[in-house]
């Protein structure tokens, strides 16, 4: 009862508001009303307050309004009244990041389709920074038809020029032609991340400008072709990046030794995060050459990963400050011992972090190694799984 | 910045602050009410901490009230923040190095702060939020937002209408105007 009451005095007041155009002004007035009341009997003021969301100055709505993420719940507050189409407008337009979608569409809502993307890149066209890992779901919504495919990267391309970073990961409709356009209309961009975009070849890699700096391929099959990927991308300015992740799930059938490419072609790289599934035999003996890199991963199944090859890589890159190192150790293959992990503070001496996993115990790595890693001033983190003898 | 001193995290640190909370300040509301509150939990308020230090000694601090002339601080307002800032003000300073803005909005409210904001009297949750604007206490306004966040998520725009009762004041031109700029969303290609 009195819940109505209020709503309809409340509605009075604020078309007081509008028509005066003074909104503090009415603020002031009805302020004083609970004044005079307060003075009568402070207990009742509470009742009389009638404050309203609108009475909140603006960084305060926007504060709250930018807490919501998904582009349907700020759609529908800009529909709610002036005021808040001004403010959600102000606040999509100055938006620099969008994230939208789940890698696994447990949550309808947060779902992409090409709606949602083709109205966020209308809505916020500074973007910067645009994740929508469109990974098809099982739920019937999202048919293949209606996955994110070139039409969006179009678009994308067109509003958004200033664009630095797109994560269009498992986006299963978009072809070469989409990236080809993104590539040749947005020389900002800085970070790609095509995991899983079957239909890309990715020849158009190679028109990359000299800002990228990091891509991120994670393939299943084969798809997008890993090897073609990154040829394509050495053949331009792309070959100058930081920053490389690659990840190949299922058994990798290639003739190509992709690790050795990857060393010969990008020299500049800080970063390599090198997770290959593969029954070859991985040679390192060109691991040397990545003579900037500070942080490697190898997460393998099997990493032949010898004594001698680990100290070339030691020797060559100098920089690293951080290592992760995990493996299901191979009968066939090499493993490594304390002969060339105790010498590790010596020609890394900047080593921050150290990571070992491996599934099988590691019977060569005992308490020398550990030992050894006192000398390393800036060690923070150190990690041995499944190893018995330290 | 001089804040940087309070963040300072070691045992003599927070002894201070655990003993200069003991010592109880004055907060006066626009509608006058006085309240007590601890120094250090007052100081949760950018607007108080500065207002406690221009004054310079404790002595002043502890016996004339500070006058919050802001009218959302009301006196309910105003117990409400005291509530507020009595517990919180232990809290452990954030660490800048381990959570990004991003995380700290995704993070859930915790029990205590969603019992405390979830008060039946929308007028007054406005009031609370529009007076830790003015005082300056983000982590409250950062509560209240959150709140008022979880509440809109999901509705539509007439539902969003009727929580917080706002009137629509677009003219029907103008509503036919926006649904036009979104209709190009619904058509299929």
């Amino acid at each position: 009862m009195s819940d109505s009451m209020d709503a309809s005095t409340l509605s009075q007041t604020s078309v007081v508001q509008k028509l005066t155009k003074m909104p503090n002004k009415s603020y002031n007035l009805r302020r004083r009303v609970g004044d005079s009341a307060s003075k009568a009997g402070r207990h009742s003021s509470p009742a009389v307050s009638r404050t309203t969301i609108d009475d909140l100055p603006d960084d305060c709505l926007l504060d709250i309004f930018e807490k919501l993420d998904t582009i349907q719940d700020k759609c529908a507050l800009q529909r709610v009244n002036k005021r808040f189409y001004f403010l959600v407008n102000r606040l999509l337009k100055a938006q620099k990041t969008f994230t939208v979608g789940s890698t696994f569409g447990d949550n309808n809502e947060q779902m992409l389709t090409q709606r949602i993307c083709r109205t966020i890149i209308k809505r916020c066209p500074n973007l910067e920074t645009f994740k929508m890992p469109g990974f098809y779901t099982k739920t019937s919504t999202n048919t293949l038809e209606e996955r994110i495919g070139d039409k969006e990267m179009f678009s994308l391309g067109r509003k958004c020029k200033e664009l630095r970073e797109l994560d269009i990961c498992g986006c299963g409709n978009v072809t070469e032609r989409g990236i080809n356009y993104i590539a040749d209309v947005c020389p900002k961009l800085e970070k790609l991340s095509i995991s899983f975009c079957l239909q890309v070849s990715g020849a158009s890699l190679q028109k990359l400008t000299k800002n990228f700096r990091t891509l991120s391929i994670n393939t299943n099959d084969m798809t997008p072709p890993l090897v073609d990927c990154l040829k394509s991308l050495s053949k331009g300015d792309g070959k100058h990046i930081t920053e490389l992740n690659v990840c190949a799930y299922n058994e990798l059938n290639s003739q190509e030794n992709i690790l050795q490419m990857i060393c010969t072609e990008f020299q500049c790289l800080r970063t390599l995060r090198y997770s290959i599934v593969s029954k070859d035999l991985v040679k390192y003996g060109l691991f040397g050459s990545l003579r900037n890199l500070r942080e490697l991963v190898f997460d393998c199944n099997a990493l032949n990963l010898s004594d001698h090859e680990m100290l070339n890589i030691m020797m060559g890159c100098k920089d690293l400050k951080s290592i992760f190192i995990r493996y299901e150790h191979g009968k066939d293959h090499n493993t490594l011992t304390d002969y060339s992990l105790r010498k590790l503070p010596l020609f890394c001496p900047n080593l921050v972090k150290f990571n070992f996993q491996s599934k099988e115990t590691g019977l060569g790595v005992t308490d020398t190694t550990i030992e050894s890693f006192s000398q390393l001033k800036h060690l923070e983190f150190l990690g041995f799984r499944n190893f018995d003898n330290i | 910045m001089a804040d940087n001193a309070d963040h300072i995290d070691g045992d003599d640190n927070e002894d201070v602050r655990a003993q200069q909370n003991l010592i109880k300040i004055k907060l006066k509301s626009s509608e006058g009410g006085i309240y007590e509150c601890g120094l250090t939990a007052a100081k949760m308020s950018d607007l108080v901490k500065n207002m406690v230090e221009s004054l310079g000694t404790d002595a002043v601090v502890t016996t004339e009230p500070i006058i919050l002339g802001n009218e959302a601080v009301t006196d309910a307002a105003l117990k409400k923040i005291i509530e507020w800032v009595e517990f919180h003000w232990d809290d452990p300073p954030v660490d800048h190095d381990f959570e990004d803005e991003k995380d700290r909005r995704n993070e859930e409210l915790s029990h205590w702060d969603k019992q405390f904001i979830d008060v039946d009297d929308q007028a007054l949750l406005f009031d609370v939020i529009a007076a830790a604007n003015y005082m300056d206490i983000k982590g409250l306004v950062e509560v209240g937002a959150k709140h008022i966040c979880s509440k809109i998520r999901g509705k539509s725009c007439q539902e969003v209408r009727e929580m917080l009762k706002i009137t629509n004041d677009f003219t029907a031109e103008e509503e036919d105007a926006i649904h036009k700029e979104n209709a190009w969303i619904y058509a299929k290609d």
